[in-house]
This record gives structure tokens, C-alpha cells and sequence, in this order.
């Protein structure tokens, strides 16, 4: 192969891979999303935080270490899809 | 988003052009700014793969000396005016090696789970025997001293020096071979445009695809630890393909690991799941879709940009440039990990030397980080 044909196939790369981002959604909220609302409970296992939140439509979780007292609290962060079902990760909160 | 990974693109295949500037390093600096955790994932991941490709070019151009049993392929190469040939095949392997990565991750997504809870139990032992392999294509007994001098290293470094990594690893790999350098008054002849590679090299990136999926299994193994468990008795221009396809189909395939079985192996995707935590179906297709696009783009940056970064030999004095690249490296080792780092830094370049003094591959000193593995796994 040679340097001639690299270049064809590097650029066909590169534009498989720039169709891919735009063509693809993320489901990923594309900004800091803010939720208000009571922190009822919340328990860790294996480096993530798991927290019970109320209104409860969704799986709130935090990979961040954040230690969050059991009150009302409005969470920063992002909606992504996990396994199919909505997930709220925490970045901060006030 | 696209310009996000273009941004990614450019800053990863300039930061890849100056030795010292890892990955790692830039990762912090993203996370450290709090941008939007999924706009600096497809960052990180364009920067992982587009200096994976981009760093071809300091690793040949500024790694040689005139010890021939020491010499990386690339360097023999280079030291035979063939440089741009050894740019060529490497930066080859890493395209080659990301398609055949992306080729093999319904594979990989299937078996790895599965894989990871077959092998945890053994883990240690598999190690072992890949060590002992290591010294059986050798059976020098210095191979043995420098493998165990650099594991005491690496276990006292990564327990008490900050950014351990940057200055145990450019000691050993990097300065050493400077060193060698400007003692050694090297000369590097001009070198001449060849740009060919073989089929039959072509498909070490398979090879190199498969390792780097394998090496995914051991916590602590990097791409270097897995080209030196599996190099082998290949020809310089197998290898050269080989070492290309582990760098960049590494980051691919961590973050397929990461999507499957949350395990973050490489440094920019532990960086990633600090800011994302799960990937879903969606983050991952779009962060290899970064990838290709960075394998692709830089790619053609590194083929285009190699005969400038050859011709710089033709007006600079090799040695100048070294000792001004060996400055460079103390510079950066003493912000990042202080005093310590450069108690470490001296003393890890002292090691690197000795290897191919006694005339043992300087591969040996990856015990710097299989012993530390080694004692965590036991």
C-alpha cells in the first residue's frame, strides 16, 4: 500500500467518523440541567452514589463523591439513557 | 459537537508533536475547567486518539543513539535514513489498528464481561507466565536485574510521588535514550522518502487490535507492557505496525469496556467516566465516531507533517535538539511531581541507560509497572 492510498483511506476514516457525529443523537442532555426537590435517602455501592429523590421519575446518581444531607436540595447535572430507562447524574447541588 | 472533536483533533496532534505532553495531562486540564461533562468526552477521546497517531513522529525523530542493540525498530530504521518510512508503517498500524478495533467490538462487547469474570481468579498467574515468555526470548540475566531495579522503582514511586507516571516513564523510555544520544554524538542521515507498506505487515494491526482487547483484562497493563508480551521475533516493519495498532485501538476499546463493563483502563477514559459514569448505546457510538474521525484526520496530519519534522535534522544539530527536548522533560517533571519526581526522573533515566549498556532491550524496564501490577494482583 502506498502513501497515495493511506491518504484515500484516512480520509474515508475521517469521514465516516464526522457523518457519525452528526448523524448520531446522544441521548444526553446537552446542558446542566437543574431539578429541585427532597433528598429522602441515598447509599453507595462500588463508587456511585444512588439518591432517593422526590418527584422519583427517574434513577438519580452521582459518580462524583458528593455527601448529601437528607433535605431538599436543587441537583445540577444531565439526563442520559442507561439500560433503556432515564438517568439523572448528579455534577453538583446547592 | 463536531467542532468540539475538530478542536480535539488539533490540540491531541499537537500536543502528540512534543515529547512529555501525555494524554493524561490534558485530561486534567479539561475535567479541572468544569465545561460540559459530554462536549469534553468527545474532546478527550479526539485528543486520545489524534496524539496517539501525532506522538509517531518525537518517538522516531527524537529517540535514537548509536547503541544498535538498544534500538527500537523505528530508530534502527531511522538511523538508516528511513525515518519516514518507520512514520509511515506506524502511523498505518494505528488506522489499521482503530478499523480493526471498531471491526472487532461486537466481539468484544459480547465476550469481555464474560471474559472478565472468567480470568479475574487468575489474573496473577497469567501475568507471571507473560513475564517469564519476556525473559525466555532473552535469557539475559541483566534483563532479570534491570526488570526487578525498575519494579522496586515503580512500587516506591507510584506510592509517594505525584503524577508518577510522567517521570518514571520519560526517565526510563525517553530521557535514557537522549542520553545515549548526546553522548554518542549521533548523526541522523538524511532521510530519504519511501512511504510502502505490505499487506502481510498490514495485518500485524490485527494482531495488535486482538492484544490491546486482551490487555483490556488486566488492570495496569498499557500498550506498551502488551508490544512487549507480544512482539515476538516479528520483522522491524511488523513491529512498527503492531505498536501503532495498540496505542490507538486501546482508547477504542476502553471505551467499549467502559460501555459494557464499567471498567476504565486508559487514562482519558477514566477521565471520561469521571464526568459521564455509564456510557449509553447513543455516548458510544458518538465517542467512536470521534475516534474515527481523529484516526482518520490525523492520519493525514502525520503522513503530510513527517517530511517537515525530518527535514528539522537537516538545519538543527541532533544533539542541540536533544539536550533542548532532555531540558524540556526536567522542566515539565519538576512542575508536575516536584523534588520528588525529579529524584525519580534522574534515577529512572540512570536505569534506562543501563539496558542498553549491558546490551538488554530497554523493554525490560516495564517491570516498572508489571512488579507494582504484579504485587497488587497477588
Amino acid at each position: 500500500m502506498e502513501q497515495r492510498t493511506m491518504l484515500i483511506v484516512a480520509a474515508s476514516v475521517a469521514v465516516m467518523g464526522l457523518l457519525a457525529l452528526f448523524l448520531i443523537r446522544p441521548q444526553v442532555s446537552p446542558n446542566l440541567v437543574s431539578i429541585s426537590g427532597e433528598v429522602t435517602a441515598v447509599r453507595t455501592a462500588k463508587g456511585v452514589t444512588f439518591i432517593s429523590f422526590v418527584p422519583n421519575d427517574f434513577i438519580v446518581v452521582s459518580f462524583n463523591e458528593l455527601s448529601f444531607e437528607p433535605m431538599n436540595h436543587t441537583l445540577h447535572g444531565r439526563l442520559q439513557e442507561y439500560k433503556g430507562k432515564v438517568e439523572f447524574v448528579v455534577e453538583s447541588y446547592d | 459537537m463536531i467542532e468540539v472533536a475538530l478542536l480535539g483533533v488539533v490540540i491531541g496532534f499537537l500536543s502528540g508533536l512534543v515529547p512529555g505532553i501525555h494524554t493524561n495531562l490534558i485530561a486534567v486540564l479539561v475535567v479541572s475547567f468544569q465545561a460540559d461533562g459530554f462536549l469534553s468526552s468527545v474532546f478527550l477521546v479526539a485528543v486520545a486518539v489524534s496524539r496517539s497517531i501525532s506522538d509517531t513522529l518525537p518517538t522516531i525523530f527524537l529517540g535514537a543513539s548509536d547503541d544498535v542493540l538498544s534500538l527500537l525498530p523505528s530508530h534502527q530504521l531511522l538511523k538508516k535514513g528511513k525515518g519516514l518510512e518507520a512514520v509511515f508503517l506506524s502511523v498505518a498500524g494505528s488506522l489499521f489498528g482503530c478499523l480493526a478495533s471498531v471491526a472487532l467490538l461486537p466481539l468484544f462487547v459480547l465476550a469481555f464481561p464474560f471474559l472478565v469474570m472468567l480470568v479475574k481468579p487468575v489474573l496473577f498467574w497469567l501475568l507471571l507466565a507473560g513475564i517469564f515468555v519476556l525473559f525466555l526470548q532473552e535469557r539475559k540475566i541483566w534483563g532479570v536485574i534491570i526488570f526487578v531495579f525498575a519494579g522496586v522503582l515503580g512500587i516506591v514511586t507510584l506510592s509517594s510521588v505525584q503524577n508518577p507516571l510522567f517521570p518514571l516513564l520519560s526517565g526510563l523510555f525517553g530521557a535514557s535514550g537522549l542520553v545515549l544520544s548526546i553522548k554518542n554524538r549521533s548523526v541522523i542521515p538524511t532521510q530519504r522518502e519511501r512511504s510502502k507498506v505490505k499487506g502481510k505487515s498490514l495485518l500485524s494491526s490485527l494482531v495488535g487490535a486482538g492484544a490491546a482487547a486482551v490487555m483490556l483484562l488486566f488492570p495496569g497493563l498499557g500498550p506498551s507492557q502488551a508490544a512487549s508480551l507480544v512482539a515476538g521475533k516479528r520483522s522491524p516493519s511488523s513491529f512498527l505496525v503492531l505498536t501503532g495498532a495498540l496505542g490507538t485501538a486501546d482508547v477504542v476499546l476502553s471505551l467499549a469496556a467502559l460501555a459494557v463493563a464499567g471498567k476504565a483502563r486508559n487514562g482519558a477514559v477514566v477521565m471520561i467516566q469521571s464526568l459521564l459514569g455509564t456510557l449509553s448505546f447513543s455516548t458510544t457510538a458518538t465517542l467512536l465516531g470521534a475516534s474515527l474521525a481523529a484516526a482518520g484526520l490525523a492520519t493525514i496530519g502525520a503522513l503530510l507533517f513527517a517530511p517537515v519534522y525530518a527535514r528539522l535534522f537537516e538545519y538543527f544539530d541532533y544533539s542541540v535538539l536533544c539536550c533542548i527536548v532532555l531540558a524540556f522533560l526536567f522542566v515539565l517533571v519538576m512542575a508536575l511531581s516536584g523534588w520528588r519526581g525529579i529524584l525519580v526522573f534522574v534515577t529512572a533515566t540512570a536505569l534506562g541507560t543501563l539496558a542498553p549498556l549491558k546490551g538488554v532491550r530497554r523493554s525490560h524496564a516495564m517491570g516498572c509497572l508489571l512488579i507494582p501490577t504484579l504485587v497488587a494482583l497477588w
